[in-house]
């Protein structure tokens, strides 16, 4: 028997009671309302406890065949049997709701079968029997689409409704003394039946569903496992992120203490060069001043061969016109001694004429003297000619030494002034390559925090990566879930794809992606080696 | 106590400094240039480099650069007097910059040298 053909079955037996059930309370209200003055004549205030008791009596004939028809529980299946007795239970519910109520209907023409008290209690059994009847509507509801634990959950919270009930039958047939006999016996045998099926549904929690526990147990277990893994997931992201966080702060920390040692070294460095600027000015005036008069002598120097041959060439030029008066001195002689001749002659011709010559005589002689004047004249400018020759040569002779004298005692200082340049010339060498070593040093120092200050810079792109490889982690492990649930849903619990194994890939995958990258900056640090440099 | 090498082309001064600090109980040994200097650094293996900066053959700034790049922890004391346009104060400087542990004007006193080999040793 198929579980459909067993549940069609069933509705089948549990309709037809219900049917008959129904008839007869119908005929029996008819007749009540029918016979009513004929048995108010006849039964007075009994008629009500006739009627109530006539329908307790098909209510508990109903709920008899009721439970003949839901036996074989063995045959049905988990959800089938829970369906039914919760049937089973909302139909005794709802009866006796009903006969409840209308007892309480019938009060005001009845006197003195119920009471004050028994009224609370019958409301309070109403109350009961409604939250009852909600409740296993509600586990009804649950037995389709819940799980065993909320399952679980609606029987534990049934089960005490159930009790409570059966003590609020048990008080109202204590206290309500007027209650009839009849009555009393049916309300009796519904709280019996109550506890018969507090029992039952004990017993159902107590079975373990045999036909679909093996598939649903694997479910479970499946979406246990995955769940697992789930966690691990987010343990090992949650471990990924603080290593990010450290690793993040730990970077900042450095980028700022580097940073301020290249503040610091760059500061020093800028003084130091500033100084040396300074201190290299003052040694190149010094340089330039040895320089100046090495170039000032030097000029001179120089000049000397030029000087000298305008020198002498001067002292040519004056001796060549001393030399032209001296030949004119010559030919004044020349000259003189002509005349002379010339007088001597005259006087001889003057004496051959006699008287008449007496006069001519007298100039002859006259021109005589003449001539040896000037012959003197002409002796004493050659003297006075060699004198100035003499005197120009001598004085030009002693202008010129006094000069180069002058000069050379200047030039005297030139071994001085270069032994002083080649002592600046030595320090100067010696500052500047100590000024390039420093700063060659300083600068590869600098180069190296730069470098530093580029890792710190550069793992935070590591960073990243590592944030987008939990993201992708996460996403996957999303998207599987999703696919989980889908499968879920569409085979109702029959999966047949091991997601949890699928999970664990996507954690496997991860790790080793994590693993195959570089680990944090104090991995690097620990060595004490430079931090690793990884191209993207 | 430290094994000290003094590098130091000044006889009077390597003789004088081999004497206050051995008297510190020190183990000390003298080198007359940077040149020397290097080759008893490389047997002697002290544990502190006391050296002039103006030197023959091999300056102090030298010896410095070199023995930091073989070991940038090496205890170094730089002392200077200066000479001619170089002063000992940028001598000194540049020693500093360079990432010596001390600094010694010439001329200095026995306590400012056992102060700088104190510090320089971290003692």
């Amino acid at each position: 028997m198929t579980a459909k053909s067993k549940k069609t079955a069933l509705q089948n037996g549990t309709g037809r009671i219900l049917f008959v059930s129904a008839g007869l309370m119908l005929v029996l209200m008819g007749g009540a309302v029918f016979f009513s003055p004929y048995l108010d004549s006849q039964l007075g205030n009994y008629k009500e406890v006739l009627f109530l008791g006539l329908a307790m009596v098909i209510t508990c004939g109903s709920h008899w065949f009721l439970l003949e028809t839901m036996q074989s529980p063995q045959t049905l299946s988990h959800t089938e049997r829970v369906h039914a007795t919760n049937e089973k239970l909302r139909y005794i519910l709802n009866n006796i709701t009903r006969q409840v109520e209308s007892t309480l209907d019938n009060k005001g023409t009845s006197t003195g079968v119920i009471n004050i008290v028994t009224d609370k209690l019958a409301v309070t059994l109403i109350e009961c029997a409604e939250v009852l009847a909600e409740r296993t509507a509600h586990l009804n509801a649950t037995l389709q689409t819940g799980s065993n634990e909320t399952l679980e959950m609606a029987r534990e919270t049934l089960l005490p409704l159930i009790d409570e009930t059966a003590d609020a039958i048990t008080k109202y047939l204590n206290v309500g003394e007027n209650v009839d006999a009849q009555l009393r016996e049916r309300i009796s045998k519904a709280q019996h039946l109550l506890l018969e099926l507090r029992g039952a549904l004990a017993e159902f929690a107590q079975q373990k569903p045999a036909d679909s526990s093996a598939e649903l147990s694997a479910c479970i277990e499946q979406t246990g496992a995955m769940f697992d893994v789930h966690l691990k997931i987010d343990d090992f992201v949650n471990q990924q992120l603080e290593v990010v966080s450290n690793d993040t702060n730990e970077s900042a920390i450095a980028l700022v203490l580097h940073m301020r040692n290249l503040s610091d070294n760059a500061e020093n460095l800028v003084r130091y060069i500033n100084a040396a600027i300074t201190k290299i000015s003052a040694m190149d005036g010094g340089v330039n001043e040895s320089v100046e008069f090495i170039v000032r002598i030097g000029h001179f120097i120089q000049e000397i061969p030029a000087k000298i041959s305008a020198d002498i060439h001067s002292i040519q030029g004056a001796s060549g016109v001393i030399d032209g008066l001296s030949h004119l001195v010559d030919s004044i002689k020349e000259i003189s001694f002509q005349t002379d001749i010339l007088a001597v002659n005259a006087s001889i011709q003057a004496a051959h004429a006699g008287d008449a010559g007496l006069g001519f005589k007298i100039v002859a002689d006259e021109v005589r003297k003449l001539a040896v004047n000037s012959n003197q004249a002409a002796e004493m400018i050659e003297t006075g000619l060699s004198e100035a020759r003499k005197t120009i040569q001598d004085g030009l002779k002693f202008k010129f030494l006094d000069e180069v004298m002058q000069q050379m005692s200047e030039a005297a200082r030139v071994m001085d002034v270069v032994q002083e340049l080649e002592n600046s010339h030595e320090d100067a060498r010696q500052y500047y390559r100590t000024l390039f070593t420093v700063i060659n040093q300083n600068n590869t120092k600098l180069a190296a925090d730069i470098a530093e200050v580029l890792g710190s810079i550069q793992y935070q792109d590591i960073v990243r990566q590592r944030i987008e490889r939990m993201q992708s982690a996460t996403q996957r492990r999303n998207q599987l879930l999703l696919q989980f649930m889908e499968e879920l849903e569409r085979t109702n619990g029959h999966l047949a794809d091991d997601f949890a194994e699928q999970m664990n890939i996507v954690l496997n995958d991860y790790i080793e992606q994590e693993s195959y990258h570089g680990n944090s900056l104090n991995s690097d640090a620990d060595n004490n080696q430079p931090p690793k440099f990884e191209l993207f | 106590m430290a094994k000290i090498l003094v590098i130091d082309d000044e006889e009077q001064l390597r003789d004088l400094l081999k004497q206050m600090l051995s008297r510190d109980g020190h183990d000390v040994t003298t080198a007359f240039d940077g040149v020397e200097g290097i080759r008893v650094f490389n047997e002697f293996k002290p544990d502190l480099v006391i050296t002039d900066i103006i030197m023959p053959n091999k300056d102090g700034i030298e010896v410095i650069t070199e023995l930091l790049s073989k070991n940038p922890k090496i205890a170094i004391i730089a002392i200077s007097g200066g000479r001619r346009a170089i002063t000992a104060e940028f001598n000194l400087e540049s020693a500093e910059l360079l990432g010596v542990k001390g600094i010694l004007s010439k001329p200095f006193t026995r306590e400012q040298l056992r102060e700088a080999v104190k510090h320089a040793l971290g003692l």
